[in-house]
């Protein structure tokens, strides 16, 4: 980006251009996100650098799941009440924040960080399995979820996990594919419907 | 430049935030890549997933240009390899070895036919791991290095044909090959014209593979990404034994 080339000073372009780095931001929203911050500077600018700098300073992976966490180990892992015996695997933290928003899992989670590609094969070092294997022994875990994405990619991955974790006699489940809440059938695809036919249940 | 063609979509790569690299294998271009813009809303995602019957309409100013794709679902096959695991891995080896093996741009309709139907008899064939060798060994002589095994090179018998030479890839008979006994590669049973229609087994299936995995290897020059296409068919040995 080139300076001064809205008018700004060094700092204020320095900073678009690092904000307009963000997922879902470009330069002119960024630029546009930045004025905001600056015509509210007490309400925004100020409490958010702040923020910013206590989270810079803190944040780390937690070291059993993978969670983003400002303590070694996140407040789910260090949750007594939480089913150890559960573990359900995820590709991602925002996969995992998903899960948690929807409230319905009270189990342990265990963040993968990469997947397998088609076409660039699988990394066993990169999906941590000697990490996983090793949690799986420690807390005795008897079930694990495969919350991967359904995709070619996603479900490589969760065929590889339970080739290579079979062995340590835990269960293996994976969330279901079909239709979504509020979809209507008229306008998925029919790969979709085929998978949610297979996996009909009685009602 | 522009022209319109179906293809079987083979990987895709992000490419910034919301556009992705597609390699697709055409009958008229070959194997082809191309920019698909907003590659990730809800909609397109699930029309990109490898494996998937694609109409393309390929554009760009220059030829040589990678150009940009516009794509619309044929039909999927990614409901049907995700809920089998080997034919999960049989596609990426499918995948990998034609993104490593085949030159872009280059046109191969007779592997494309094959390839074609190869993937549509997952869904609706028995006993389609056994189509898959029939397509390495088309893979092979489409990249010019066939294997010849009706006859036996040096006398030409199409009877006794029990080996195969490393280097040319021609049968040998029992009677020449037998001296040679350490340095030629044993002729699978399930590559036998002979066999009377006898029923073969998942690990007679696995030595016919390997045969091919031989060649392959042979001809794929040396580089990381080929490694890594090999250690993805392996896979795919893997689970069929599995």
């Amino acid at each position: 980006m080139q300076f001064r080339e809205y008018g700004g000073d060094r700092e204020v372009e320095a900073l678009i251009a690092l904000m307009a780095k963000l997922p879902g931001l470009g330069p002119r929203s960024a630029r546009r996100a930045v004025i905001k911050m600056i015509e509210k500077r007490k309400i925004i600018l100020e409490p958010l650098a702040q923020v910013l700098g206590s989270v810079s300073e803190k944040i780390t992976e937690c070291v059993e799941c993978g969670n983003f966490s400002t303590e070694e180990i996140c407040c789910i892992c260090s949750d007594g009440e939480r089913q150890s015996s559960i573990m359900c695997i995820v590709q991602d933290v925002a996969d995992l924040w998903a899960m948690e928003r929807s409230n319905v899992f009270k189990g342990i989670y265990h963040v993968l960080g990469n997947y397998s590609s088609t076409y660039s094969g699988i990394n066993p070092e990169e999906l941590k399995v000697d990490k996983i294997r090793t949690r799986l022994e420690k807390e005795h875990v008897e079930e694990v979820i495969l919350a991967l994405d359904a995709t070619i990619n996603g479900q490589t991955t969760a065929h590889y996990l339970i080739e290579k974790l079979q062995d340590t006699g835990a269960k293996f489940s994976s969330l279901a594919h079909g239709v979504p809440v509020g979809g209507e059938l008229d306008y998925l695809d029919d790969g979709t419907i085929r998978a949610a036919f297979t996996a009909r249940k009685n009602v | 430049m522009d022209w319109t063609d179906e293809g079987i979509l083979l990987n895709t790569t992000p490419h910034g935030e919301r556009s992705a690299i597609l390699q697709v294998f055409t009958p008229k271009k070959g194997r082809h890549a191309g920019i698909i813009r907003n590659a990730y809303s809800p909609k397109k995602t699930s029309i990109l997933q490898p494996s998937a019957q694609l109409s393309l309409s390929w554009s760009s100013r220059l030829e040589e240009h990678l150009g940009n794709f516009k794509v619309d679902l044929i039909r999927t096959r990614a409901d049907v390899l995700m809920a089998n695991r080997i034919a999960l891995a049989a596609f990426n080896s499918l995948s990998a070895l034609c993104i490593s093996i085949l030159a872009e741009r280059d046109p191969m309709p007779d592997l494309y036919s094959v390839t074609e139907q190869f993937l549509d008899k997952i869904a609706t064939q028995e006993n389609w791991e056994f189509l898959y060798l029939d397509w390495e060994l088309k893979l092979l002589s489409c990249i010019g290095f066939g294997l010849e095994l009706d006859k036996c090179a040096v006398t030409g018998a199409t009877e006794n044909l029990a080996y195969i030479s490393p280097k040319s890839g021609k049968a040998v008979c029992q009677d020449i090959g037998k001296d040679y006994h350490a340095k030629l590669l044993p002729f699978p049973t399930i590559l036998r014209s002979d066999r009377n229609g006898k029923s073969t087994s998942l690990e007679e299936l696995v030595l016919g593979l390997d045969l091919t995995g031989f060649f392959i290897e042979k001809w794929l020059d040396y580089s990381v990404e080929n490694k890594k296409t090999m250690m993805i068919r392996k896979r795919f040995l893997h689970s069929l034994l599995a």
